[in-house]
């Protein structure tokens, strides 16, 4: 191969750049150019993987470095290995590139449906207890400094909710461990959430809007995401998003500071639709073996709705933000009490 | 240039960027793709391409730079990390107080890894085809970075809030309050050391970098961002409240706080600290360095990446990274009394023991 073609030199011992021309003959290269005049056999010159229309380099023996945009030339004189053009040749192919756009975009689609859920709930089912513990902690601790104040229930009310709780909790299927906490929720307003770590936290304003029956009904819901292990899972979906985000934004960095904000996500989004929907069942489920209606399920959304003016202002806060299709769910509980009462026991 | 011919005039180099967004994208989707496929393997591959991408674009005084990292010692040293992680989970599960173990090897090893990390970036660094250089040491990274080690020693030390319970005695919340004391207090020491660090111990060639700003001038970029923060939060306040009065529900205060605070301060402290670093860089006594960086212009670019970002489920990343290295290059220039030929190689030693570059040159272009 023959040709010629302009490059910079730079020879390595000093940051002099010399403008060259560059002869390749019968397989030796000719650099001449200024007080530069040199030799090299063309098997030795080591050109760099193309990257884009930045300037191709060719490392030559002993240093030097030629540098120069004459692709086309140089791929005649010297002919540029296949292999350092590899990933060039792929990012030049707009067929290529749309191609892995959309294995990328069915990809991130399908992590975001199944994949992570999934994954989630497997992991979620192997995590020891200890660290689950720990989880709660953390967590309640950071929703505790920034959201809630000390609870101001009256200790007999608050024993009475205890007790059912307990009850609910010994037919529940539930780590044994699983505990209730009361908070005035502040801003939060009248709300009940389970941390991960079998942890469940009953606002004073939840408390103050519904009767002990109905508490009770939102607990065994509550204790329904308990079972289902369904806040961590939450939380290791929001941790696996986040990873995803990280390799994908990785070089965009201030954007992943926003994916890592769970605790706070915990309590704002609230769960999934699907996740709140198998809450519910185990809650009719769990009334029914213990003796109550799912009734008490349905008023306590509507006291809920009531106590918020929901209706009347459109807004959803607290409780049923976090929990939608409000409508939807009280109907569902309507069916259960119904169905139960039907059944002979 | 030589208008001037009898009063030694200092010579004017400005950087310049000259990637292309529409190019960076097309290496963008690859190396994801190729990282997908490959179960995340292909990553380091992946950002030494992006990072030559982004080198290769950066000129000054008609050259450009290159980047060398070996993918396969990135790689190397993320499935280290990895094992260590595993390693880490795996042991605490059998030996629940091995945290405390952890947290003191941690903190040796912290310096080791500032002082190897500045060493690789440096010694994959070159420029008119000589390297940058980096011969900081331990011991004196261990002194810069050891005012944030007292956090950790601290919550050590200190008595554990219980979990479920809050604060309640004033000891309990100095335990809670004082881990974090040392962060707010020395983090702009720490930065300005970290800084001087970087830049006193490099060498481009044989010429040393030099740092010449007292640490004081980085307390006062914090002081003032704090300053600036203060208003800002009370606007977003009063921004969310009426958005919350207009039935909009409460968490948008969150987003709201994302969307415009964060990318001002964002912008702000590291046009600053850019700026200053910079401005206090000299190369071999007479090369002197330039930023301009407009902590507003920085502010905007941040902002609109944000939302287009957002806006686009993340395929504007590109152009969000090719955006902000080109107002970075523009606001850079170098100025010296002579040409930029005269540097001189410094003397061979194996690659993995020398080296460092001018860390700013290209982390934090990086970043958005």
């Amino acid at each position: 191969m023959n040709g010629q073609f302009a490059a910079d030199y730079f020879d390595g011992l000093t940051s002099r750049r010399v403008p060259v021309n560059v002869q390749v003959e019968g397989g030796q290269v000719t650099i001449h150019g200024g007080d530069i005049l040199l030799q090299v056999p063309a098997r030795d010159a080591a050109i760099h993987p193309r990257i884009g229309s930045v300037p191709l380099r060719i490392g030559l023996p002993g240093g030097g470095l030629l540098v120069t945009r004459s692709f086309e030339d140089v791929d005649a004189a010297l002919g540029i290995p296949r292999s350092r053009t590899l990933a060039h040749r792929l990012e030049s192919h707009t067929h290529f590139v749309l191609a892995c756009l959309v294995v990328i975009l069915v990809a991130a689609w399908f992590a975001y449906t199944d994949g992570i859920p999934w994954a989630a709930k497997r992991l979620a089912q192997r995590i020891p207890p200890g660290i689950e513990a720990q989880l709660s902690a953390q967590t309640l601790e950071t929703v505790d400094r920034i959201f809630f104040r000390t609870s101001t229930v009256a200790p007999d009310r608050r024993a009475r909710i205890e007790g059912r709780f307990a009850r609910l909790r010994a037919r529940a299927d539930v780590p044994p461990d699983t505990r209730l906490v009361f908070r005035n929720g502040g801003m939060v307003g009248p709300n009940a959430l389970t941390l991960p770590g079998h942890l469940i936290v009953v606002t004073d304003q939840l408390v103050q809007a519904l009767d002990d029956e109905e508490i009770a009904a939102i607990l065994a819901h509550e204790l329904g995401h308990v079972h289902y292990r369904h806040s961590t899972r939450v939380l290791l979906s929001g941790s696996f998003h986040a990873l995803v985000v990280m390799a994908v934004f990785g070089d965009a960095s201030s954007i992943s500071s926003i994916a890592a904000t769970a605790p706070t996500v915990l309590v704002n989004s609230g769960y999934s639709r699907d996740f709140e929907r198998e809450a519910d069942a185990f809650a009719f489920d769990l009334l029914e073996r213990t003796g109550s209606s799912p009734e008490a399920f349905a008023t306590a959304l509507e006291d809920l709705m009531a106590a918020i003016g929901a209706k009347k202002r459109g807004i959803d806060f607290g409780y049923l933000s976090t929990h939608p299709q409000t409508g939807e769910r009280i109907e569902a509980a309507r069916e259960a009490a119904k169905r139960m009462s039907r059944q002979p026991r | 240039m030589a208008e001037l011919p009898t009063e030694p005039e200092a010579r004017v180099y400005p950087f310049s960027f000259t990637g292309s967004a529409r190019e960076y994208f097309r290496i963008w989707v690859v190396n994801l793709f190729l990282t997908i496929v490959t179960a995340g393997i292909y990553s380091p591959w992946a950002k030494v391409r992006k990072k030559r991408y982004i080198y290769g674009n950066t000129w000054v005084s008609g050259a450009n730079f290159e980047y060398h990292g070996n993918p396969v010692a990135i790689l190397r040293g993320r499935i280290i990390a990895v094992l260590a992680l595993v390693l880490y989970n795996v042991a605490s599960h059998y030996l629940p107080r091995l945290g405390t173990a952890v947290v003191i090897a941690l903190m040796v090893a912290a310096p080791w890894l500032v002082v190897r990390s500045m060493q690789f970036n440096a010694v994959s660094s070159s420029y008119r085809n000589l390297r940058f250089h980096f011969h900081g040491r331990y011991g004196e990274g261990f002194a810069v970075i050891a005012p944030l080690l007292l956090s950790p020693v601290l919550a050590l030390v200190l008595p554990v809030v219980e979990p479920g319970h809050l604060p309640t005695t004033a000891w309990e919340i100095w335990g809670a309050v004082l881990p974090s004391l040392p962060v707010v207090i020395f983090y702009p020491y720490v930065i300005g050391m970290l800084k001087r660090f970087q830049v006193a111990n490099s060498a481009y060639g044989t010429k040393g970098f030099a740092f010449l700003s007292t640490i004081r001038k980085f307390y006062w970029i914090y002081i003032k961002s704090f300053l600036i923060l203060l208003p800002c939060a009370f606007l977003a306040g009063i921004a969310t409240g009426v958005l919350v009065m207009m039935s909009a529900p409460p968490w948008i205060g969150a987003v709201f706080f994302y969307f415009t605070v964060v990318p001002l301060l964002l912008a702000y402290t590291r046009a600053r600290v850019a700026n200053l670093t910079f401005n206090s860089t000299t190369l071999g006594g007479d090369v002197r360095f330039v930023s301009t960086l407009a902590a507003l212009k920085l502010a905007s670019l941040y902002f609109t990446n944000l939302v287009a970002i957002v806006a686009s489920c993340g395929l504007l990343v590109p152009w969000a990274v090719m955006r902000v290295a080109d107002y970075r290059a523009s606001c850079l220039r170098i100025e010296s009394e002579h040409e930029l030929d005269g540097f001189l190689a410094g003397v061979a030693r194996p690659v993995s023991a020398t080296g460092d570059q001018l860390g700013e040159f290209f982390d934090v272009d990086l970043s958005l």
